[in-house]
């Protein structure tokens, strides 16, 4: 199979049409996972009972495959009456499926921050909710970082998944694309590329992101 | 091991009031088997000021830190402006309001500039409005000589004068009764 260029132009503007839902759809669901994993993580650290009960829900959600998790949420909650709409099935399965994962690297974010800084704020006065909201979560996020935005990136590249649910994002557009005319090699490259160019600003986004918290840090 | 042992208060300076902003009671404290606190009376009056020295690991800090409930007693009664605390109490948060502490190591928050530092409290548990927390805390960061370095982000590079500033800034917000935890430097005398 030839690459054939002039082809690839003439379906770059059907596919690269669905790259604002690939977007926006990966950016919803990267909000997602971060408030779910957040609320999770808060909530296992909180009293014994709850705590077993959520580490449980963590480890049950990373220990299923996403598309496991997008079927089961696509084709299960109809059935108890629940219908939503496809991008927005693929938004709570992936927010829900790296809620996990991010759950995960909050933990180690939180583990970090002194004991002294939860002591601070309690003799203060604070409220448990101020506490994690002007202590925790700010101190958190600057441990966590780069870590925190390779997963942004693996949330990027699993909204493919939710071609099979017929989200309309690109890997879809790309392969009806192919089916209707038998090349693969051209949609997949562009798709590939797109990806590409998207990861790696994510990915300079992150960094920056990272620099601004620890210049604040040594300012 | 020396434990505080019942102590007698006396005013240091300051006017000692009828009302006692700190009474404790036959407080006894156990770190597992060690035997902290024994039998510690104590009536710190409102406006009074104390001092409490002893020999490393007498447990002066922990007396402190169980006055607001930083750490939980086993026996014995403690009232901050009388009220009684203690495991169980509930809202402990809104007696804490009332209670400043210095921390031995200070605990400042990194991330937040030192203005914010003072007024995070006064925002979020006294609930007073930006404007004028914020006119406080520069008020007695003007006291303690460092107005300038209210919007510095407290920077723990600076450990090497770390007990110079922050220790005050934090100060700034103290209302209530007082705890300070700071081993006075002996070299400079002050
Ligand atoms: N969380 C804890 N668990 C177990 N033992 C502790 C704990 N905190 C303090 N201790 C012990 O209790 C004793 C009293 O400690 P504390 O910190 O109150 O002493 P201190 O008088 O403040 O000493 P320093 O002058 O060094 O600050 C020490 O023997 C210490 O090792
Ligand atoms: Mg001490």
């Amino acid at each position: 199979m030839t690459f054939d260029f002039a082809f690839a132009l003439s379906v770059l503007p059907t596919i690269l049409a669905a790259v604002g839902t690939t977007i926006w759809v990966a950016i919803a669901s990267c909000l997602g996972a971060a408030l779910l994993g957040f609320v999770l993580e808060i909530l296992r650290r909180s009293g014994r009972l709850l705590g077993y009960a959520m580490r449980f829900v963590i480890d049950f959600i990373r220990s299923t495959p996403v598309l496991v998790q997008i079927y089961f949420l696509y084709f299960v909650l109809p059935f108890y009456g629940v219908t939503l709409p496809a991008y927005a099935v693929g938004v709570l399965a992936l927010s829900v499926y790296y809620s996990g994962y991010l759950a995960e690297v909050f933990k180690a974010g939180i583990d970090t921050i002194s004991a002294g800084q939860f002591e601070a704020a309690t003799a203060l006065g604070l409220k448990h909710f101020d506490t994690i909201i002007f202590v925790i979560a700010p101190q958190m996020l600057r441990n966590i970082a780069a870590p925190m935005g390779n997963y942004f990136v693996s949330i990027l590249k699993a909204t493919p998944y939710l071609a099979v649910i017929a989200v309309p994002e690109m890997l879809g557009a790309a392969m009806e694309v192919s089916s209707d005319t038998f090349r693969y090699a051209e949609p997949m490259l562009i798709v590939g590329v797109v990806f590409l160019i998207l990861a790696v600003s994510i990915a300079q986004l992150v960094r920056q992101l990272e620099n601004k918290l620890l210049a604040s840090e040594k300012r | 091991m020396t434990a505080v042992e019942a102590m007698s208060t006396g005013v240091v300076g300051g006017v000692l009031e009828m009302e006692p902003a700190v009474e404790i009671k036959k407080l006894n404290k156990w770190y597992g088997k060690l035997h902290v606190l024994k039998d510690v009376d104590l009536t710190v009056g409102t406006g009074e000021q104390i001092v409490i020295c002893g020999p490393s690991g007498s447990g002066k800090s922990t007396l402190i830190r169980c006055v607001n409930q930083l750490e939980e007693h086993q026996q014995g009664e403690i009232r901050v402006n009388g009220r009684e605390v203690g495991p169980g109490v509930r809202a402990m948060h809104e007696i804490r309001r009332n209670v400043g502490m210095v921390f031995q190591h200070f605990n400042l928050f990194p991330h937040l500039t030192v203005l914010r530092n003072c007024t995070l409290a006064l925002t979020r548990a006294k609930r007073l409005p930006r404007g004028e927390a914020e006119d406080i805390a520069r008020h007695y960061l003007a006291r303690v000589k460092i107005p300038e370095k209210a919007d510095a982000i407290q920077a723990s590079s600076q450990a090497g004068n770390a007990s110079a500033w922050p220790s005050h800034a934090l100060y700034a917000c103290i209302h209530g009764s007082c705890c300070s935890m700071s081993r006075l430097p002996l070299s400079t005398p002050r």
